[in-house]
């Protein structure tokens, strides 16, 4: 494979973005290519200008292939002439083709908005979802489905990115502003307003912000707060379950995350945090991680899971960085790198399997 | 507005074979008789010209 670090001089972001982007679709990155992906990534507008590349490379995702439009679209791109000259089908006409790409962009539309607009005034989620849970029944609440990401504009010029399978509510009052992650992950980029605190409530835990960038994940029973910028308090809220005595608050610093399993003792530790955010650039990245758990981490974006039944594949430890809700590209990589195999499952899925 | 259909015509058939059929780098381009890397130049102009295209569309 031909190693060019830095993709082409000269070139705008977006032309950088689309050969990044387009690198990564081909082939998994070495470690020297993650290396310098990362740091271009971190240069300004480039984190930008690959959120659109990595869209329009995801065109597609979450589509189904058969589906009456796609379906002409490949059988189109079948029939274009295999060599200079010659023709296996008739050119289906540009007319077909024209109407479809129109249907195909009214469907991504509604993505597109959420993500590329987070000056847009805050719009409430879709009508037809009911309220999840009693904590959400105060407020405004906004959500994502799974695969979804959205950016949401709060009225004080506050910023919530939610990433897949997320739902908030906001409380905003006079003296202090309440936001409750009911469910999945958010990243908060708070405006500061001194006289009115901003805090995002989680389970039985409070997440105060003091001037900050800060994101929020809960996983069933296992709750992470990661700081960027500024400083944040995070304060145990009384519950029935909890004694009278509360513990101390946990201040954290820029770059360290608090978890808490349960009822168990919470532990802070530095992270690595442009790789926790990957998620807004629809990455996701794994550092010699066990196929059990990065299959895990891939299903929150997928409506069709890939599954692993043999604890021997689960076992096996990967590295590398896949675009989410892309199975076919994990497996792929998975299938390159280690004696396994991927099949279809009945239900749609797919099922990662041991082949020696 | 019509960003797919604004692609050129190998340009297109060649990001629909790969990122709605899913065929191979490698496939693409022998069954076009080309190399691998004319395939990633297609695929690199797709992806820019449809990201710019995205983008004027909002």
């Amino acid at each position: 494979m031909k190693l060019k670090l830095v993709p082409g001089g000269g070139d705008t972001p977006i032309d950088c973005a689309a050969e990044w982007a387009v690198r990564m679709d081909r082939d998994d990155l070495g470690d020297a290519e993650r290396a310098a992906f990362e740091s271009w990534l971190d240069e300004p507008g480039n984190d930008d200008a690959f959120g659109r590349a990595n869209d329009a490379m995801g065109l597609f995702d979450g589509l189904d292939a058969e589906l009456p439009e796609l379906a002409a679209l490949r059988a189109e791109a079948l029939a274009h002439p295999v060599a200079p000259g010659r023709r296996w089908m008739p050119w289906a006409g540009g007319a077909i083709a024209a109407s479809i790409a129109a249907a195909l962009l009214i469907a991504i539309q509604p993505s597109q908005i959420g993500e590329r607009s987070p000056d847009a005034p805050a719009r409430i989620a879709d009508a037809g979802e009911k309220a999840a849970s009693p904590a959400a029944a105060a407020g405004t609440r906004y959500a994502t489905a799974i695969g979804q990401q959205r950016v949401v504009a709060l009225a004080d010029g506050s910023k919530v990115t939610l990433n897949t399978g997320t739902e908030i509510t906001v409380d905003y009052r006079p003296g202090e502003r309440i936001v409750r992650l009911v469910r999945g992950q958010a990243l908060f980029d708070v405006a500061h307003a001194a006289d009115r605190p901003f805090s995002v409530i989680v389970a039985d835990r409070k997440v105060t912000a003091l001037g900050t960038l800060f994101e929020v994940r809960m996983d069933k029973d296992k709750l992470r707060v990661t700081l960027l910028r500024g400083r944040v308090r995070i304060d145990s809220q009384p519950t029935a379950a909890t004694p009278l005595t509360l513990p101390a608050p946990t201040f954290l610093d820029p770059g360290e995350q608090f978890s808490a399993v349960g009822h168990q003792a919470p532990a802070v530790h530095s992270v690595d945090v442009a790789q926790q955010l990957l998620w807004r650039r629809s990455l996701v990245e794994f550092n010699d991680e066990p196929i059990g758990d990065a299959i895990a981490e891939l299903n929150r974006y997928s409506v069709t899971p890939i599954i692993v039944t043999d604890d021997r594949v689960a076992s096996m430890r990967i590295s590398g960085i896949v675009r989410t809700g892309d199975a076919d590209a994990f497996t792929s990589l998975v299938g390159a790198m280690l004696p396994v195999e991927a099949r279809k499952t009945a239900q749609g899925g797919i099922e990662l399997y041991y082949a020696p | 507005m019509d960003i797919l259909q604004a692609l050129p015509e190998r340009t297109r058939v060649i990001f629909i074979l790969r990122r709605l059929e899913g065929l191979k780098y490698q496939d693409i381009a022998n069954r076009f008789g080309i190399s691998v890397s004319a395939v990633e130049k297609h695929m690199e102009r797709a992806v820019a010209q449809l990201a710019k295209g995205m983008d004027d569309r909002l």
